[in-house]
């Protein structure tokens, strides 16, 4: 404490805080980039490590699978069949899969979800040797992310459950389900299997979804998917398992869509790549209609991974059964429910990880930054009594603020979600979105006259809204990192407006230029600008992608459960409108810039 | 804005919400934040269905309130079984007007007792400020919405010193003291600072009267109360359901406290110390914190037996086995009467404003993602208890040290009070 204080009296002496003061948007400015940095820093040698099996009873790739060529022509005889289905019809209502899992003894079930006005078969075994109360999931959906048949997924479902139902080893009781696809469909079946269906077979461990688009014999490579809904991953160990199952198939894993040539790559370039791609995946997850399917499962403890056989020639497709047969083997041998390991990570390749406490101080770095923006601003233009006589006033104006924003997103949302011309009806809502926003930039340009709000008001609006988003971000460091980093980093703009109205209001510069970067910073930091901008360069968007990612963002609530929209349409956008409001009515003029006007 | 309009629309707040949304209620019942076994107005439900199914109330561990305390609820809730629970709205409703009243009383005599010893005016906040931080202190409204028994611990405390303080009856007092520990123990180490503040502001001061009567006066509250209890429920359960589940920390739940992470991840055998420690620690502060800032009749212008009071109670908020964040609430809604005596020389009350944030926010998703996504562990939301207690005690020694501060300027009378840094040694 002696040194402490011996410092505090130091500053006091040398009359530091004021001067601290005068650089606070600089160190604002650096934090953020120290941010970036970290994150940057984190792909290099010696800064993440590699993964490693941490719960001990999984012994991935330690038994032999019999999933062989004894089994070959059973996956020819049912993909003889496959490859005739007109599987749009067929995923509704399939007799005949359902004879062949009824023939191997397993009890099939039908999901009627009235939602998506669709039927979900799946078949239940009872593992010979369990309890009945944990069970592992094989989600095979008619149709994959690409909205491709799912050929080979479909010969290796049947087949795989005719091999397993002749094993006596397992102890976990297995679920096939034959979704229409591994989105809303699937969403809502595991909805309702915790819910309200009469056929379960106790918890779920794990789940993987398999897809296999091509009907010939071979494929190149594994992928794998596995970013959750809400910042939610798998347990590391999963994944791990069945990268280490396929690599003793001698099978290249990649992950985040990876290219096959890129796969074998270890520099620091392709592992930022994957990197960066994970953190973009999953703040967007559960948006896209292009979702792997694991993300279905998220919300209820359920460790899921997608596996997809991608590519075209190498290995066999009993190769593929073998992964899934190996890995669920492993997970059979689970004493307790996946809890060693990580839940919070971020893949540079399938091999090698950061773990949580490594990249969070890039978030925490953000939201450091926005609440020293804050503070600036506050210490720019409001004095202690000030602010104790009006945070009820300003505390006011934003919850009008944000009421108004609960209530237009609710409402954008009902539209979107029960209109029939679902995209039509989207497209329309975006131009009236960008249109607003455009005008409130404008309007920032032009308005000098109408000064509704007081020069304290307008002040610790500004300041409110900055420690709001530093608030948001905080909340949601760990259980949404992707997401409260990436919103930290596109509202950062944000945080230039105070220096620029205070250089604005010392008269450093010419007044027009000044106010053009504060339309700019506004313009580039608002979520509807980031919205249709990652609409139209994600997943080769184009002027399509805008309408369609909008729509996934509309539509995600109801169909996932996603938080995203309403973390942005009642956290970061209540937040961006407090500022504009500020900008457009606010009256920031210090009274010696006033007393010049006068 | 009026002092009744205050009123009027904490009342709203209070009264409004849970009726159109009675869901609210149950949410808040089960969170851990706001409600503890002890506390919670689940386990009071639970009570009354036992007590019309004539099954014995503390039989099963599930119900953990006084037997008067559910009788008297029950009674209330029966007068409309079909509306009981705009009823019970109406109760909580009236009980938080009850305490916010009367903190404004506190409130005028606290501005008027130090301008006597200090021998200036001192000029606190306006009454309907006062009631406004306790009524919209979101704290206190949660912990209301949820209808945790707590409240009517608060209303007890507070009701207690304006007994004692406005209306110069130090044995009525000491029998709300009594009820307040009654309802929820903890308050029985309050004694120690009352006996102090009574005899404090009292004159002539003359302590057999003041000291022993009034200890009398609260043991035989308590004695009585415990023994019709006894003659409701005709078995002494209540007594190890009620009180000793609290000293020996039996039921193990998740809360905003400091310790009942020790008994879910140690080892058994240490269990019997930690039991110590912590009882020890919840009250032995008492006493020194009541001797410290005792106002001597010689020297009048240091001592302040009334933030004595106070402190206490924020330490035993802090260090009791099952808090709530409403006890916080009250300790930070009753703040503000110190306005003028002790905030101008506190140093950290931004900070550990924005750490009781930050501790907020987070606690409930920490909970969230240990409990129901399973992707954390009890460590997470242990740290949030841990920042809690960080709050806490940064505003204890914050207030401790403003108070020492004032009492060194006002012994000293320093040329620029305003330049004045003083230190530790």
């Amino acid at each position: 404490m002696a040194l402490a204080e011996t410092v505090l009296r130091k500053v006091y002496k040398l009359g530091l805080l004021p001067k601290l003061f005068l650089i606070l948007p600089r160190v604002s400015f650096l934090l953020a980039l120290a941010s970036v940095a970290w994150l940057l820093m984190l792909p290099m040698d010696g800064q993440f490590r590699n993964t490693y099996i941490s719960e001990n009873a999984l012994m991935p790739g330690q038994v032999t699978s019999y999933f062989r060529e004894s089994e070959w022509n059973y996956v020819r005889g049912f993909r003889s069949e496959v490859v005739n289905w007109n599987f749009s019809e067929m995923s509704t209502d399939n007799e005949l899969l359902t004879n062949w899992l009824q023939d191997f003894g397993w009890s099939v079930s039908k999901h009627r979800d009235p939602k998506t006005n669709t039927t979900t078969t799946y078949a239940i075994m009872h593992a010979p040797r369990g309890d009945n109360t944990e069970a592992m999931v094989l989600v095979v959906p008619y149709f994959t992310s690409e909205g491709m048949p799912n050929k080979g997924g479909l010969t290796l479902g049947p087949a795989l459950a005719n091999y397993f139902a002749k094993m006596s080893i397992w102890s976990k009781n297995l679920i096939l389900v034959f979704p229409h696809n591994g989105h809303s469909v699937l969403r809502s079946w595991v909805e309702a299997y915790h819910t309200t269906l009469d056929a379960t077979a106790g918890s779920i461990d794990a789940a993987l979804v398999v897809e296999y688009p091509s009907d010939s014999d071979a494929f190149g490579h594994l992928e794998i998917n596995y970013e959750g809904l809400n910042g939610q991953l798998p347990n590391l160990d999963l994944i791990n398992t069945v990268t280490t199952v396929a690599s003793h198939e001698g099978i290249r894993v990649s992950v985040q869509g990876m290219s096959p040539d890129d796969i074998d790559k270890r520099d620091y370039w392709s592992r930022l790549q994957v990197f960066a791609s994970g953190i973009l995946r999953l703040a967007t997850a559960g948006i896209s209609s292009k979702s792997p399917g694991c993300e279905s499962f998220s919300g209820w403890q359920i460790q899921a991974i997608t596996i997809s056989a991608a590519g075209e020639k190498g290995h066999d497709v009993t190769q593929f059964g073998r992964i899934i047969d190996s890995s669920f083997r492993s997970v059979n041998n689970l004493l307790e429910k996946f809890h060693q390991s990580f839940f919070f990570y971020l893949l540079m390749s399938p091999r090698h990880f950061v773990s949580i406490g490594t990249y969070l101080p890039a978030a925490v770095l953000v939201a450091v930054s926005f609440a020293i923006s804050s503070l600036y601003s506050l210490a720019s233009g409001v004095t202690t009594p000030e602010f104790i006589t009006h945070i009820s006033d300003v505390l006011f104006i934003f919850t009008g603020i944000e009421a108004v924003c609960l209530l237009l997103s609710l409402l954008m949302q009902t539209i979107v979600v029960n209109a029939t011309e679902g995209y039509t009806t989207t497209i329309t809502i975006v131009y009236g979105l960008v249109i607003s926003t455009l005008v409130t930039v404008l309007s920032t340009l032009a308005g000098n006259n109408i000064k509704i709000l007081s020069k304290t008001h307008s002040y610790m609006l500004l300041a409110f809204a900055l420690f709001f988003i530093a608030m948001l971000i905080v909340s949601m460091l760990i259980v949404h990192f992707a997401l409260a980093f990436s919103i930290g980093i596109c509202a950062l703009p944000l945080t230039f407006i105070q220096p620029l109205i205070n250089m604005c209001n010392a008269g450093n510069g010419s007044l027009i230029k000044h106010k053009l970067r504060i339309a700019m910073c506004l313009l580039i930091s608002s979520p509807i600008t980031v919205v249709v901008a990652l609409g139209y360069l994600i997943n080769d968007g184009g002027m399509f992608g805008i309408a369609n990612f909008s729509h996934g963002l509309f539509v995600s609530w109801d169909a996932m459960q996603s938080w995203t929209y309403f973390i942005i349409a009642l956290g970061w956008y209540p937040a961006w409108s407090a500022i504009a409001v500020a900008c457009i009515f606010g009256d920031f003029r210090i009274e010696s810039v006033k007393q010049k006007a006068d | 804005m009026s002092l009744t309009r205050v009123l009027v629309a904490g009342a709203a707040v209070r009264f409004l919400i849970p009726t159109f949304l009675p869901h609210i209620v149950d949410i808040l019942a089960g969170t851990a934040e706001v409600s503890t076994p002890i506390d919670s107005f689940r386990s009071l439900q639970e009570a009354f269905f036992y007590l019309d199914n004539g099954i014995d109330l503390y039989d099963g561990a599930m119900v953990h309130h006084p037997p008067i305390f559910v009788s008297l609820m029950k009674s209330a809730g029966d007068l409309a079984p079909a509306y009981a629970y705009i009823i019970y709205n109406a109760l909580f409703t009236l009980v938080d007007l009850g305490t916010a009243y009367k903190i404004t009383k506190l409130n005028t005599w606290y501005n008027q007792h130090q301008s006597l010893r200090l021998g200036r005016s001192v000029e606190g906040l306006s009454p309907h400020l006062l009631a406004a931080f306790y009524l919209f202190n979101p704290l206190i409204v949660l912990t209301n919405w949820a209808h945790s028994s707590a409240i009517f611990t608060y209303f007890m405390i507070v009701e207690l010193l304006v007994q004692a303080l406005v209306d110069h009856n130090m044995f009525r007092g000491a029998i709300a003291l009594g009820v307040a520990a009654y309802l929820s123990f903890v308050p029985i180490y309050l004694i120690v600072p009352y006996l102090a503040l009574v005899y404090a502001v009292s004159k002539p001061r003359d302590w057999r009267v003041l000291i022993l009567k009034c200890f009398c006066v609260f043991f035989f509250a308590v004695t009585l109360l415990v023994l019709v209890s006894f003659a409701l429920t005709a078995l002494p359960d209540f007594v190890i359901q009620c009180y000793w589940l609290v000293l020996s920390f039996q039921k193990f739940a998740p809360n905003l406290g400091l310790w009942w992470y020790i008994f879910t991840e140690m080892f058994d055998f240490f269990n019997p110390l930690y039991k110590g420690i912590f009882n020890l620690y919840n009250c032995v502060f008492v006493a020194p914190i009541a001797l410290r800032f005792f106002e001597s009749a010689k020297d009048k212008k240091t001592g302040d037996s009334f933030l004595a009071f106070y402190l206490c109670l924020l330490w035993v908020s802090f260090s009791k086995s099952y808090p709530i964040v409403g006890d916080l609430g009250l300790a930070v809604s009753m703040l503000p009467i110190f306005s003028q005596t002790v905030i101008p020389h506190t140093k950290f009350l931004f900070i550990s404003t924005l750490t009781l944030i930050v501790c907020l926010l987070l606690s409930p998703i920490f909970y969230y993602c240990w409990i129901v996504l399973g992707n954390g562990n009890s460590n997470f939301f242990y740290s949030m208890s841990l920042i809690m207690g960080v709050v806490y005690i940064i505003l204890f020694l914050d207030i401790i040290w403003g108070r020492l501060v004032m009492d060194y300027i006002e012994t000293n009378e320093p040329k620029d009070p305003a330049k004045l840094r003083l230190t530790q040694i």
